[in-house]
């Protein structure tokens, strides 16, 4: 089976560059809008890796993790926080200490420099 | 300066009401340098060299957009004083090693030097860490960019009184005298950089606003040809 990143972002087009540029790289991708949309979707297929934006509606990225985080089977799921706020210092120490495996701000990422930082979680012996 | 919209007043200097807005601002931008990304790695064909060079250009507009709407998010939350609550006592020394550390790597690329002069010893400084770094980088990586290959920069601590003295020294192109006034409101844009890129002028505003901010200034000695100095003092 191959790898699944779930990318949660309720901005379709970004959604879509990310998708695009991720099952062009070999990786199978599900998207949610919405915090619901994640929570049901990774008891329906628990994915490696999740993609989670930060503002979106409802329960935002955070709280989503949160949710996660509780259930023992998805502690596991390497999750990367992405925004296209400016967050300072402490605010990213905060979620890497809450256990969040990066914080890429959007507006300095492309979709290239997203799948090095993926490959490096996924597999971090060869990066 | 405020408006009503939907029974509520929203007043500009509101951190929420920019953040808000800056994030929705970035948002669309985001959008096309994702997409032209994309386009420059293949993902839908080949370009013809013609428009490789389009797209080039777009992706570039779009970042520099990007880096004026990043810093004048930036220069929001520093006027709107949400800073204050981060205050500690700071080795700026140390601080200036540490920034200067990680200006290396840019330097190197541009065959800089860079160069650090302290004194033995220095009053902390009750500051706000990461913004007295903002204001220290925005000198320096103006510096390093501005300064043609194989050039110099120097930053230097002096302490005086009350005051602590940080400056940033370059070989780059200097500034016409009478262009000094513009440079430190961030009206100036200065010629092309050495990489074909250009600044937005608003870096120097931020370390100035910052200075002031410690109550202190920024200011700036300038010989077109032979290079700049800008200086952040701040008050312990």
């Amino acid at each position: 089976m191959s790898t699944l990143i779930m990318v949660v972002e309720d901005n379709v087009s970004i959604a879509k560059i990310w998708s695009l540029k991720l099952q062009k790289e070999g990786f199978e991708v599900a998207l949610a809008k919405t915090g619901k949309e994640c929570l049901d979707s990774v008891k329906e297929r628990k994915p490696d890796l999740i993609l989670m934006d930060i503002m979106i509606p409802g329960m935002n990225g955070v709280e989503v993790f949160q949710t996660l985080r509780q259930n023992i089977d998805y502690t596991s799921i390497p999750v990367v926080f992405l925004s296209s706020s400016v967050k300072d210092r402490d605010e990213i120490q905060k979620l890497l200490d809450m256990g969040a495996k990066a914080f890429l701000p959007k507006f300095d990422i492309t979709p290239a420099d997203l799948i090095v930082k993926i490959n490096e979680i996924l597999s971090p012996e060869e990066a | 300066m405020e408006y009503e919209q939907e029974n509520a007043t929203i007043s500009l200097n509101q951190p929420v009401f920019f953040r808000k807005s800056f994030h929705n601002l970035r948002n669309p931008l985001v959008v096309i340098k994702g997409y032209t990304s994309l386009m420059l790695d293949g993902c839908g064909g080949n370009l013809s060299e013609d428009h490789r060079e389009w797209v080039v250009d777009m992706k570039q507009n779009c970042e520099h957009l990007l880096t004026i709407i990043n810093t004048l998010s930036e220069l929001s939350f520093i006027e709107s004083g949400i800073c204050d609550e981060k205050t500690e006592e700071v080795d700026v020394a140390a601080l200036l090693s540490d920034i200067g550390k990680n200006s290396e790597a840019l330097a190197l690329s541009r065959e800089i030097g860079i160069k650090l002069l302290f004194p033995e010893s220095v009053q902390p400084l009750r500051c706000d860490r990461g913004l007295v770094t903002r204001g220290v980088e925005n000198l320096l990586n103006n510096a390093i960019l501005f300064s043609p290959k194989g050039g110099n920069v120097e930053i230097s601590l002096t302490s005086a009184g009350e005051f602590l003295s940080i400056s940033v020294k370059d070989t780059g192109p200097g500034f016409d005298e009478d262009k000094l006034p513009q440079v430190l409101e961030g009206y100036f844009q200065g010629e092309e950089r050495p990489d074909g890129r250009k600044g937005t002028g608003l870096g120097i505003l931020i370390s100035r606003r910052i200075a002031e901010r410690y109550g202190g200034a920024l200011a700036v000695e300038s010989t077109q040809g032979e290079g700049s100095r800008f200086t952040m003092t701040l008050k312990i």
